[in-house]
């Protein structure tokens, strides 16, 4: 699941450009993720400058898919 | 419908608040929308811009002009450095105050401005087109109608969407930005850095660009597919390279779109969709190459403005009138466009190998001369036609 790290969110937008599913709103001042919409394609993980979107697994752990694009070494 | 008004304007960024100017100059009455509490803040840019690209739409004011930039500074990722002195390269401008009094001049003119207005959907019209926006105001929903919207939201731009336009971008037309604000470094106040180099900046490049004599806009644009890391990793890597010493003032981020060819072609891509027209860096009025957008900006909303007024006065009939906005711009600026969005597909395919080069090269072509101008299209083929790699790189183009 897609999940936002609102510290480390400033809030540019670049992510809900990249979404295709329209997945991503900031219609507020706040990024709302819209789960159902989200296809977990990673492209906002991708461009975000500073990491603050991240794959989770219900459990909350790191998916492996997202562990091999943060850190290949370890994929 | 809470209030009605012949256009409004969603967005109060430049390109919004100069479409806003330019209607309420022509007697249109313009609702300016902005969902923020303040005009300018945050800030999501590096500030620079060509003295043309300013001074042809508004008079520079000492009050919103931080530095006014004499000489570039391009280092090659082997640290080959080239300056090139130009009395009128540019301006570091204060967007924070830039914005505020730019949206004040279109108040003043009759615009009438909402901040903390946030726009939620478009109001589809029975017929055709849409009549007008929702909005939320302090919690509270809101209608106000329109006969023709324009969309000024920036990177994110939901209005396109609403509006039926596939605005979303690839990996490969979006730049990853990072920048702070730096207090206590050392700057040449007059001077603007540019660094190459793959391990500097992947697919984009890294800046400085003074505020003052100590402070500067430290920042650098990744291509988010070329790597794995992410743009403040590289920014921190950067300024721990370049200062000795350094306070942290402010830190941002943002989204660069570039330009989309297929604008202005056949097809779903369009700044003119029914009664919504797309300005700056909505409808991806970006110089691909450099990031460049704020006199893109300007000049989209102006036309805009423009456009738009006269298709009010005429009686709205058809909207066909308003495809002249789509026209008239890249009538103006599509080839400049066009042109760096082909330069950065070559300056995507560049090694560090090629950066060196092409900087030795620039060295060369101006040695110590003073240039009074340039002309940027003329200049960068002369270095493509400089090397047989390059040459060969075009090739690889389809033009």
């Amino acid at each position: 699941m897609l999940q936002l790290d609102f510290r480390l969110c400033g809030e540019c937008g670049g992510c809900v450009a990249v979404c295709s599913f329209g997945a991503l709103e900031l219609l507020s001042s706040r990024l709302e993720i819209k789960h159902n919409l989200c296809t977990l394609c990673q492209n906002c993980v991708i461009f975000c400058p500073t990491g603050a979107l991240e794959i989770k697994s219900i459990e909350g752990k790191t998916s492996p898919s997202q562990t091999k694009i943060s850190d290949p070494k370890n994929g | 419908m809470d209030e009605k008004f012949d256009c409004i304007v969603v967005g109060a960024g430049p390109a919004g608040s100069m479409a806003a100017k330019t209607l309420a100059e022509k007697g249109v009455e313009v609702l300016l929308l902005e969902k923020h509490s303040q005009i300018g803040v945050p800030l999501s840019c590096a500030e620079a811009i060509s003295v043309s690209g300013l001074d042809r739409f508004v008079t520079p004011d000492p009050e919103w002009i931080n530095t006014q930039i004499h000489q570039v500074l391009l280092v090659s990722p082997s640290n080959e450095k080239l300056v090139v002195h130009h009395p009128q390269a540019g301006f570091v401008l204060n967007r924070k105050i830039f914005d505020k009094r730019l949206a004040q001049k279109a108040s003043s003119l009759g615009a009438s401005v909402k901040v903390n207005s946030c726009v939620v959907g478009l109001l589809n019209h029975k017929m055709d087109g849409f009549c007008g926006v929702k909005v939320l105001e302090e919690g509270r929903e809101k209608e106000y109608g329109a006969k023709v919207i324009i969309g000024a939201d920036g990177v994110e731009s939901w209005v396109a969407r609403w509006a039926g336009v596939d605005s979303s971008l690839k990996l490969s037309q979006i730049e990853s930005c990072a920048q702070y604000l730096l207090g206590e470094v050392e700057v040449e106040p007059d001077r603007m850095e540019l660094y190459l180099g793959q391990s500097v900046a992947p697919g984009g490049y890294a800046w400085v660009f003074p505020k003052s004599a100590n402070t500067a806009n430290v920042g650098l644009a990744i291509t988010p597919d070329r790597t794995t890391n992410k743009a403040k990793e590289f920014l921190d890597q950067f300024v721990q390279k370049r200062f000795s010493s350094f306070r942290v003032i402010e830190f941002i981020m943002g989204g660069v779109p570039a330009f989309d060819r297929s604008y202005g072609s056949c097809g779903d891509k369009s700044l003119v969709k029914k009664n919504v027209l797309l300005v700056g860096d909505a409808g991806r009025l970006v110089d691909s190459l450099s990031g460049a957008g704020i006199s893109n900006a300007l000049l989209s909303g102006k036309i805009a403005g423009e456009v738009v007024s006269q298709f009010l006065k005429e009686g709205p009939s058809s909207f066909s009138t308003l495809r002249q906005y789509e026209e008239k711009l890249l009538k103006e600026k599509g080839r400049e466009l066009r042109f760096y969005s082909y330069c950065r597909a070559i300056f995507l395919k560049m090694t560090d190998e090629d950066f060196d080069t092409a900087v030795c090269f620039l060295k060369e072509y101006f040695g110590d001369r003073t240039i009074t101008a340039i002309q940027p299209i003329a200049l960068i083929k002369t270095i493509l036609k400089s090397n047989r790699r390059f040459l060969r790189l075009l090739r690889h183009l389809v033009w």
